[in-house]
């Protein structure tokens, strides 16, 4: 997984163009102003699915319609769970293995790429650009931070929690998981049980 | 802006990582003007990797014929007549193509914001392309 961010509107800027005409300007409210473009690869699919369901971002994503996903089976994305067990694992390459000659053999029968893509995994590699408002960012590490998110988007919402506070260290300090933004944890009987430890590791992310 | 539109673009038909792209694109104005020229405008979502951040005098019946040309407006109350608003290049766009009648200073700012940061963008709109 790669994760950059392209650009985005420094707060500084939309600050020091307000204080100019002597107005001012809650943290809350500019980060509704600002956006940040972000370029993510080499995330799966299933993470991809999860990803577009925040609704106030803007994407723009490989197509497997008229990306051939020539090699996949070597840039699948294994799960943390199934690479720890070798049982596992021997299942989960068989079923790529078997995945990526499907995909072969349907193209070499003049199958189109749109529809011979319906036998790819859901670990196939892929790559987007996103962009999110400030204010949808700290949503998006609300859910995503929290320990009950899927490993992988959690490494991703945490690689772009690091991003967010280098370039904007002080609009960022309080974003992370529900429970490290409100002080409690809204999982219920889910919750992982390990508030202190959750609040503590975001109190430094990206800080040290 | 229009170095990450052509990123956006170019990485849903790409096997290049949008960091490759993007940084290969940085330097080479004519090449991102080139495909910029062939992209499909009402496919809209490659516009959207951009923020336009106003600065907006107006009173109350003016911001609510503002938001309601288009409900992707973002509007910050900054005193009685002064507000922060902002918005993406796609949504400028679409309120300049399809809203005659939004208020006539509104027109003016996104055409002027426009012109300067999505110079072949506007060429085409204001040109008649689609």
């Amino acid at each position: 997984m790669e994760v950059e961010l392209l650009a985005y509107i420094p707060s500084r800027a939309i600050v020091e163009a307000l204080e100019r005409e002597g107005l001012s300007i809650s943290e809350q409210d500019l980060l509704r102003h600002m956006a940040f473009v972000f370029a993510i690869s080499g995330i799966s699919r299933a993470c991809s699915h999860q990803l577009v369901r925040h609704r106030l971002a803007s994407f723009n994503q490989q197509s497997q319609r008229y990306v051939r996903m020539e090699s996949f089976a070597d840039a699948v994305v294994v799960p943390p769970s199934v690479a720890g067990d070798d049982g596992a694992e021997m299942v989960f390459k068989g079923l790529v293995r078997a995945a990526q000659y499907a995909y072969e053999r349907l193209l070499g029968m003049g199958i189109p790429e749109e529809d011979a893509r319906a036998v790819l995994p859901n670990a196939a590699p892929t790559n987007l650009v996103m962009t999110m408002t400030g204010s949808a960012l700290y949503h998006f590490f609300g859910l995503r931070c929290c320990n009950r998110a899927q490993a992988e988007i959690r490494e991703l919402a945490d690689r772009m929690l690091v991003i967010c506070r280098r370039v904007e260290p002080e609009l960022f300090r309080r974003a992370g998981p529900y429970c490290f933004q409100k002080g409690y944890c809204e999982e219920g009987r889910f919750s992982c049980g390990r508030i202190e430890e959750v609040r503590a590791k975001y109190e430094r992310l990206g800080y040290e | 802006m229009e170095e990450l539109i052509a990123t956006a673009a170019l990485t849903t038909a790409s096997r290049r990582t949008p960091q490759e792209i993007y940084e290969s694109l940085k330097e080479r104005k004519e090449r991102v003007r080139k495909i910029l020229k062939g992209i499909i405008l009402k496919h809209g979502t490659v516009l959207e990797h951009n923020r336009l951040v106003f600065l907006a005098e107006a009173d109350e019946h003016e911001m609510l014929s503002t938001l309601l040309a288009n409900r992707f407006f973002e509007a910050t109350r900054l005193g009685e007549r002064t507000w922060l608003l902002s918005c993406s290049l796609r949504i400028a766009l679409s309120v300049l193509v399809d809203n005659p009648d939004v208020p006539e200073g509104l027109r003016e700012g996104l055409s002027e914001a426009l012109r300067e940061v999505a110079p072949t963008i506007w060429g085409r709109v204001s040109g008649g392309g689609s």
